[in-house]
């Protein structure tokens, strides 16, 4: 049978090679989606089929500097449940709620809970961890992981800081050496099934988690202790509101102690020393904020009488003024229109320049404020450094605020003499003073001292900008002798200790605004007055009662000093020993 | 000697097309290699270990399917002239019956379950659609250049494809489909198709902007429109199961994971094993074992060109173009949807995808394509 017209079977061919084109098209479509878009797409898939589980690096210890461990890490365990591994509901529900001393809704509701995984409880302590795992529940998981722990609890804690709950430092040096301590998290990669599922037989891919870097401090836990008792009974004592301890190697810059009661509870950190329930959040991070502050670097205060050390140092420098020169006192001094009056109404009379600063006599100072000029005055501000940051290894440091030279007048420059109209912080204050007593070089305070790797394989010497010198070394002896005088005999004389031969000087500032009755009193020393080994300054903020810094603070810092300075091995000079036989 | 040639006869009667038996029984090894790929995981999991569940069943499907293929090239396809005659009104009637009392099965009546055995109705209308066309056409041989034959035509396919499309648009689609390039192939007037390919094209366009496509389809069809603009965009939720697929086509690259490598089987591709296959084999076998794969099947459609063209009659001729156009529409349908390249409508990949009645209906077709074969021989 002969069939078919020809138009019949050229469309059969027709059909045939449409349908060849549009199988060409596909291919090529085919060939743009896994040519062109296939690492597009392969890493989209890679990352929806793999599961990537962090391996937390442990943070680097800090020690103190005899090597007392005084941040480390504690093993804390999680608690979950995967709802499709487990066989044994109700089995696993008893176990946790016995073990966690959770009730049993609450552990039901999770263990029901149809989902990849719940977590039941975290931070629980390793015990209960092994305890939970021992048991061998299908479907139960007990991860380890890590948590920041201070064995010596409010130590230094606005020192320290503490960190959050990803690790990461939150306040002082936790942040400043973050990097150091913080090490590098592992990861685990593994293939997933979707319903979360690992593969069995897939490959895992694992890095392991590098261990941060051991701190070692300048710090040393015992002088903190003692300092940190002693500030906490003045303040006690005096119903302060606060009061700040610093010691410092004025030799090298290396912070001893530095001690702002009340501290806080390095292991509780958001909880507040008074707990007021009807705060609002915002109210509750401000309290926060101001319970971890560091008032010795964040903090500026008017220093009052112990800024004339800087005073004096800048004039015998600059040859004003030379230790024999006499001046007098008649309970007042007169600048411009002002009639500035000294702290002794009825006034000091006839004196010399050391004496005068013994007295700490305020007309004295404005006079040799005043001869030596705003310019030079100025210019011995930034020779000391006065005007700019320590440069501590500590965030949140203050800068000092102070006139700008073509804004002074005299009534300024003479307020400033005897420290006030101005403000600093006291680590900036006594991180001067050192620099004036130890010789005349500048130093950099400074907590960190070495940087160890965890298995101490390696060291790291922390290195500070140190000895510019910006004082005569001949000054420096004068200034040593006149603050020594000060202790021995003057205003300082609650400080001295028998035995020691110590240097210091008092100051009372009232705070601002004046004549609300507020005062800081401070008090610094430093011993062997001839060599230097150690400076301590105390200010106590808004004393009760008794205000002034000769009679509040220096007896406290008499204290810790009477402590301190056996342990540093500071020898008690020959010659005004006590016979240790009658 | 006698007896063994008689047996040679049985199975493999003289003059069946050879090549079109071995691309068939390679594309449905590939199938059952690919589908054991795509089902032993989760199979694994949800058949307490037996991860060659699904890969049997369609195994056991496949040989009956040949079974019933063999069986189906040894009788005369001018039977199917007169079966045409039963067939077309028990599609019909089972078409607008499952609408009624059909197992719902996502929401749609397709199926008719018998006991532990489903079966879908527009499966057995794409056979009788393509027989009754051809029956038709060969009664109307004569006067095929007339509109009038074309109509008959065309309102005979609109009575199995209506009941079908409002119930799966995609199976309408390709009845339709089917029907198009019969009813185009018969005729001579080939500026009146190519007009309404246009036409559709352009009304569809039209419809789409003024808003009116949203009235005409339902909402979740719409939604794989709009999935199909842009899939990520809908990612969670319309365009999971492209997107799914394009991960996987994506991650194959030119020489794939390798086979039984694929990641995307592991339950992030929903219906791995049925319409979104191919792009298993994408993610295994790359671009290079897909671009095969498609080669294979226009080999395919070229064999059976060859018997259209050289039937021994009209009748076998338009059996042979339907069948054709059954299997082309569906492998490109389906290649298309996998490749985001038309939007989502569910279409199984002949002889690869998962299904029962899908497979022994494809056989089915392929054994009248066969005997129709075996005839040109015998003839010459």
């Amino acid at each position: 049978m002969h069939w078919g017209r020809v138009y019949q079977k050229q469309n059969i061919v027709t059909a045939a090679i449409v349908v060849t084109v549009m199988g060409c098209v596909l291919i090529g479509r085919l060939a743009y989606l896994m040519i062109v878009c296939s690492d597009e797409y392969y890493a989209l898939a890679e990352e929806l089929h793999t599961r990537e589980r962090r391996i937390k690096a442990a943070r680097g210890a800090i020690y103190d500097c005899n090597g007392v461990l005084i941040a480390t890490n504690r093993t804390v365990c999680t608690v979950s449940v995967i709802y499709n591994q487990m066989t044994d509901r109700e089995e696993v529900i008893r176990v946790l709620c016995q073990e966690l001393d959770l009730s049993e809704e609450t552990v039901r509701k999770k263990v029901e809970k149809y989902s990849a995984r719940e977590i039941i409880k975290t931070n629980i302590p390793k015990e209960t961890g092994d305890r939970i795992r021992a048991y061998d529940l299908a479907g139960v998981k007990v991860d380890e992981d890590y948590k920041r722990y201070y064995p010596l609890g409010s130590l230094a804690s606005k020192v320290l800081g503490f960190t959050g709950s990803d690790n990461q430092g939150i306040i002082g040096l936790e942040v400043s050496y973050e990097s150091v301590l913080k090490g590098i998290d592992g990861r685990i990669l593994t293939l997933t099934d979707a319903a979360g599922l690992e593969v069995d037989d897939a490959a895992e891919e694992r890095v392991e988690p590098i261990a941060g870097n051991s701190l070692y401090l300048s710090l040393d836990v015992t002088i903190q202790t003692y300092a940190q008792q002693a500030a906490q009974k003045v303040m006690e004592k005096k119903n302060a509101k606060r009061v700040s301890v610093l010691i410092l190697n004025p030799q090298n810059g290396e912070i001893y102690a530095m001690v702002n009661v009340p501290e806080f509870d390095l292991n509780a950190p958001f909880t507040l020393l008074q707990e007021d329930v009807s705060m609002t959040s915002e109210e509750k991070q401000d309290a926060l904020n101001q319970m971890w502050r560091n008032h010795v670097i964040s903090d500026t205060y008017e220093p009052g009488s112990t800024f004339k050390t800087i005073t004096a140092a800048a004039a015998l420098e600059e040859g004003v003024v030379t230790v024999t020169d006499s001046f007098h006192c008649p309970g007042y001094y007169i600048v411009e229109d002002r009639r500035i009056r000294c702290h002794k109404i009825a006034g000091h009379g006839a004196e010399n320049f050391v004496q005068a600063t013994m007295n700490s006599c305020n007309p004295v100072f404005i006079q040799v404020g005043l001869r030596l000029g705003i310019d030079r005055f100025y210019h011995y501000f930034e020779q000391f450094h006065l005007l700019s940051k320590t440069g501590i290894d500590l965030t949140g440091e203050a800068g000092t605020i102070m006139h700008r030279p073509e804004r002074m007048g005299d009534v300024e420059l003479a307020t400033v003499s005897f420290g006030q109209s101005f403000q600093l912080t006291p680590l900036r204050l006594l991180t001067t003073v050192s620099s004036i007593i130890n010789g005349g070089y500048s130093i950099t305070p400074h907590f960190g001292v070495e940087v160890r790797s965890a298995d101490g394989s390696s060291v790291h010497k922390l290195k500070y900008e140190t000895g510019e010198r910006v004082l005569s070394e001949e000054v420096s002896r004068q200034m040593r002798e006149i603050l020594e005088l000060v202790v021995s005999e003057g205003g300082g004389i609650k400080g001295s200790i028998e035995g020691y031969r110590i240097g210091g000087k008092t100051a009372t500032s009232e705070k601002l605004p004046r004549g609300t009755g507020k005062y800081i009193s401070s008090f610094y020393a430093f011993a062997p007055a001839d060599d230097p080994q150690v400076i301590g300054l105390i200010t106590i903020d808004e004393p009760e009662g008794i205000y002034y810094g000769g009679t509040i603070a220096a007896p406290v810092m008499r204290e810790i000093f009477d402590n301190i300075l056996p342990y540093l091995g500071i020898e008690t000079t020959g010659l005004e020993e006590t016979p240790s036989a009658p | 000697m006698k007896a063994g040639r008689k047996k040679k006869r049985f199975f493999l009667p003289d003059g069946m097309n050879m090549t079109i038996l071995a691309l068939i029984v390679f594309l449905s090894a590939i199938g059952l290699v690919m589908l054991y790929s795509a089902t032993s995981y989760n199979d694994f999991i949800r058949h307490a270990g037996n991860s060659f569940y699904t890969t049997w069943k369609q195994l056991l499907y496949t040989v009956l399917a040949f079974g019933a293929m063999f069986a189906v090239s040894r009788i005369d396809y001018h039977i199917w002239r007169k079966l045409a005659r039963y067939l077309y009104p028990a599609a019909v009637i089972l078409g607008i019956t499952v609408l009624f009392f059909g197992k719902e099965v996502n929401g749609q009546k397709r199926w008719f379950a018998i006991g532990p055995l489903s079966f879908q109705p527009a499966e057995f209308a794409k056979l009788t659609l393509i027989v009754t066309l051809a029956s038709l056409m060969d009664f109307y041989y004569e006067m095929l250049k007339y509109y009038r034959v074309m109509m008959i035509c065309a309102l005979a396919a609109l009575l199995i494809v209506l009941p079908v499309i409002s119930a799966n648009l995609s199976s309408g689609l390709i009845l339709a489909g089917v029907a198009f390039v019969m009813i185009y192939i018969s005729s001579r007037k080939r500026a009146v198709f190519v007009c309404a390919v246009a036409a559709a094209a352009a009304s569809v366009v039209i419809a789409f902007q003024t808003g009116l496509l949203e009235k005409v389809l339902d909402a979740y069809q719409m939604d794989r429109i709009y999935a199909w603009f842009d899939p990520m965009a809908y990612s969670s939720t319309n365009g999971f199961q492209t997107v799914q697929g394009l991960y996987a086509i994506g991650s194959g690259g030119i020489t794939g994971r390798g086979l039984g490598e694929s990641i995307q089987t592991l339950g992030y591709l929903p219906e791995a094993q049925n319409d979104m296959i191919f792009s298993i084999i994408c993610e295994e076998l790359g671009l290079v074992g897909a671009s095969s794969i498609i080669v294979l099947f226009l080999m395919l459609i070229w064999q059976m060109e060859k018997v259209a063209v050289s039937a021994p009659d009209f009748f076998g001729s338009m059996l042979s173009c339907g069948i054709m156009a059954h299997v082309a529409i569906q492998v490109l349908m389906n290649i298309a949807v996998v490749t985001n390249t038309m939007p989502n409508t569910g279409v199984s990949l002949p002889l690869i995808s998962y299904g029962g009645s899908s497979v022994l209906f494809f056989m089915i077709e392929i054994g009248i394509l066969m005997n129709v074969s075996t005839r040109i021989k015998m003839e010459q």
